[in-house]
C-alpha cells in the first residue's frame, strides 16, 4: 500500500518525474549513494571474507568476542554508529588524522560516505558469508590438501566456488543496507549529499511532492538491482549442497 | 622397509584421547586399525595426513620427521568415510584435481584420468557430479582420485561402513586388486573384523585410545591378548578362573561351579582369563560319550535362540553361561527348542588363554 501511495501520483504525472528525474542534483546523489555503497561492499568483500572465513573455521580464545563485536552494528541507533564513525574518522580521529596528514579527509567527502556504509553493513555481510562457508565441510578442504593443495589454494578452488551464493547475497544485503543508509551517513557527510539525505532535505524543505519523486526513482533503480542480483545468484552457484 | 612410523603419539580432541601410540607400517603393507567407533581412529588418520597436530610424539613418514611438514607435501592422501567428492566437479574433475596441482601436461592428465577411471570400472561416470552418483561410485571416484597423485601412504576412514552388502563386497574386491598390482602402503581404519580379516596384512586393535594389540589377522581373532580384544574381536566366550590343578600338558581351571580343562599348564591358583570362540562349541541333547580325554562337556539348557541366514546362535544357561554358533545343516537341521536341557561341547584346545599366569 505504501508503494502504491507513491507510484500512483508519481505514474499520473510524469512529466514532474522526468523532471525530476534529469534534475542535477538528483542524479549526484543517486549515482554518489550507489558508488559509495558499491566501494564499501568492495572494501567488505576484500576485509570481510578472510574474517568470515577464520570465524567460520577457526577456535580460538576471543572468538566469542569477536563475533560481538561484528554484530555490534546491528543493535546501536544508527545514530550512535555515526558518532562512532565520526569520532574515528574526523580529522582529529585516531583514524581520521593519519589519513587527514597524506590528503583524504572524511568529514563532509565522500570517503566519509563510505566509511559509514562499511560501519551499518558489515555485520550482513560477514554473517551471510560467514554461514556459507559453515555450510561447505571441512574435510573437502582436508582431502583438497592431502591432493597437494595449500591452505589459500584449497579456499579458492573449493571453498570459495562452494559459497558463491552466499558470497553474492551478502553482497547484496551490505549493498542494500549501504544504499538505505542516512543517520550513520550524515554524522559524518551531510554533504555530498546522498539519495536519503536528498529525501529528507527535500521532504523537510520542499514538501511532500518534491521528495516523493525521489523516493520513487530510489525505489525502481533499487527493485531493478535486486531482481537483476537474485537472478545472478540462481544462476551462478547453481551445483552447490543441494545436490550433493 | 618401514613407510610410516608413529612413536609415543598422544593427542587429545574434543572427547577422544588417543593415548602413546606407537605404530609402524610397512612399505606395501595393508595395515588395518580396528577399533569400535568413536575410538579416535579418524583423528590418528587426519595427525598422519598432518590436517591436525599431536600433543606429543613423533610421525616419520619414509624414516622422515614430519613434524612440520603440511598436509600437501606428505604424500599421503586421505579418503574419508563420506567420500567428500567436490560436489562442484565432476568425476574426471575430481581425479584431475591433484595432478592438475602439479601442474602436469593437460594430455598426460587427461590419459591417466582415463586410466584410473578405466581401472576402476566407472568410465561411464566420468561426465557426471557426485550428487547424482551412488554410494559404491562415490567411493570408487574418491579412491581413483586419492590415487591419481601417486601418493606413498593411502588413508582410509571407513570405507565401507556406508555400503550395502553387496556393494561392500565388491569394493573389498577392489581394495584387494589394487593391493596385489600397486606398491602402496594402506592404512585402513575400520570396525568391522570381516573387512580386517578380508584385507589386513596386519592388524592393530585400538581400544580406549590406547594400542590394545598387533598382530596378523590370525593372532588377533584366534589369539587375543586380553578380555577387551577377545570381547571385541567377537570372541563371545570370555570367562575369568582360577586354576584349580594341572599335569601332563593340562590345566583344570575352575570358573564359578564349573570346569574346563585347557591344553597348556598353568601355576596351580593362578587366575587367568580364557576365550572360547563361540563356532568350536558344540550343542548336542543326549549325554555324549568320548573316547578323546581333552574333551570339555558341560550340562546347561538353551535359554534363546536367535536365527542368522544359515546360522543359529544359542545362548545356553548352566554353571556358566555359553554361547554357541552352530549352522542351520548341522545335526540334520534339528536346532535345539528354548529350554531343553543339553550339553555344550568343545575340546580343550579351543580354549584360548587371553591373560594372567
Amino acid at each position: 500500500m505504501a508503494l502504491l501511495s507513491i507510484a500512483v501520483p508519481e505514474l499520473s504525472d510524469l512529466s514532474h518525474l522526468a523532471s525530476v528525474a534529469t534534475e542535477s542534483d538528483v542524479i549526484e546523489a543517486i549515482l554518489i549513494t550507489m558508488v559509495a555503497a558499491l566501494v564499501a561492499v568492495f572494501f567488505l568483500v576484500i576485509f570481510g571474507t578472510p574474517l568470515a572465513y577464520v570465524l567460520a573455521r577457526s577456535t580460538f580464545r576471543w572468538k566469542g568476542i569477536v563475533e560481538n563485536i561484528v554484530d555490534v552494528p546491528l543493535v546501536l541507533p544508527h545514530t550512535v554508529a555515526g558518532l562512532m564513525v565520526y569520532l574515528l574518522f574526523m580529522s582529529r580521529g585516531p583514524i581520521g588524522a593519519p589519513f587527514n596528514s597524506i590528503g583524504i579527509v572524511f568529514e563532509d567527502a565522500f570517503p566519509g560516505i563510505v566509511v559509514a556504509m562499511i560501519f551499518v553493513s558489515s555485520p550482513y555481510y560477514i554473517n551471510a558469508v560467514r554461514e556459507g562457508f559453515e555450510k561447505v565441510p571441512v574435510h573437502l578442504e582436508n582431502v583438497a590438501r592431502t591432493l597437494g593443495a595449500t591452505r589459500f589454494h584449497a579456499f579458492r578452488s573449493i571453498t570459495l566456488p562452494l559459497s558463491t551464493r552466499h558470497l553474492l547475497s551478502g553482497s547484496l544485503l551490505a549493498w542494500g543496507r549501504a544504499v538505505g543508509e542516512f543517520a550513520a551517513v550524515i554524522m559524518i557527510a551531510y554533504f555530498p549529499m546522498v539519495a536519503s539525505t536528498l529525501i529528507y532535505q527535500r521532504f523537510t524543505t520542499g514538501g511532500l511532492a518534491e521528495s516523493r519523486s525521489v523516493a520513487f526513482i530510489m525505489i525502481l533503480i533499487c527493485i531493478a538491482v535486486f531482481v537483476v542480483f537474485r537472478w545472478l545468484t540462481r544462476t551462478v552457484g547453481g551445483y552447490d549442497h543441494d545436490r550433493a | 622397509m618401514t613407510m610410516i612410523a608413529l612413536k609415543d603419539l598422544s593427542a587429545a580432541i574434543g572427547d577422544f584421547r588417543l593415548d602413546n601410540i606407537n605404530l609402524e607400517a610397512g612399505d606395501g603393507e595393508y595395515l588395518v586399525l580396528l577399533g569400535p567407533s568413536g575410538a579416535g581412529k579418524t583423528v590418528l588418520l587426519e595427525v598422519i595426513a598432518g590436517l591436525r597436530s599431536p600433543d606429543t610424539g613423533i610421525v616419520t613418514i619414509n624414516r622422515r620427521d614430519m613434524a612440520g611438514v603440511p598436509p600437501e607435501h606428505r604424500g599421503t592422501a586421505l579418503v574419508y568415510q563420506d567420500y567428500s567428492l567436490f560436489p562442484h566437479m565432476t568425476a574426471a574433475e575430481n581425479i584431475a584435481y591433484g595432478l592438475k596441482l602439479q601442474k602436469r601436461p593437460v594430455l598426460e592428465i587427461r590419459k591417466r584420468v582415463d586410466a584410473l577411471l578405466a581401472d576402476f570400472g566407472i568410465s561411464s561416470l566420468k561426465d557426471r557430479y557426485p550428487g547424482s552418483l551412488s554410494g559404491g561410485e562415490q567411493q570408487r571416484v574418491a579412491i581413483a582420485r586419492a590415487l591419481a597423485t601417486a601418493p606413498s601412504v593411502l588413508l582410509l576412514d571407513e570405507p565401507f561402513a556406508s555400503l550395502d552388502p553387496k556393494t561392500r563386497d565388491e569394493c573389498i574386491r577392489v581394495m584387494l586388486e589394487l593391493k596385489d598390482t600397486r606398491s602402496i602402503t594402506i592404512i585402513q581404519v575400520s570396525h568391522s573384523g570381516d573387512e580386517a580379516y578380508a584385507l589386513a596384512d596386519r592388524v592393530d586393535v585400538i581400544l580406549g585410545g590406547r594400542l590394545a594389540q598387533v598382530g596378523t589377522p590370525d593372532d588377533i581373532f584366534c589369539h587375543p591378548v586380553s578380555p577387551e580384544v577377545a570381547q571385541f574381536v567377537g570372541m563371545e566366550n570370555v570367562l575369568t578362573g582360577t586354576i584349580m590343578s594341572n599335569g601332563s600338558g593340562r590345566s583344570w581351571i575352575s570358573i564359578g561351579p564349573a570346569a574346563i580343562l585347557l591344553r597348556a599348564e598353568y601355576p596351580r591358583s593362578a587366575r587367568i582369563s580364557i576365550g572360547i570362540p563361540a563356532g568350536c562349541v558344540r550343542v548336542v541333547s543326549g549325554q555324549p560319550v568320548f573316547n578323546d580325554p581333552g574333551m570339555n562337556c558341560i550340562p546347561c539348557h538353551v535359554r534363546r535362540v536367535t536365527l542368522g541366514k544359515d546360522t543359529a546362535t544359542l545362548r545356553l544357561e548352566g554353571a556358566i553361561p555359553l554361547t554357541a554358533v552352530m549352522r542351520q545343516t548341522d545335526n540334520d537341521g534339528q536346532i535345539p527348542l528354548c529350554g531343553m536341557p543339553v550339553y555344550a561341547v568343545f575340546k580343550d584346545t579351543d580354549v584360548r588363554v587371553l591373560s594372567g599366569a
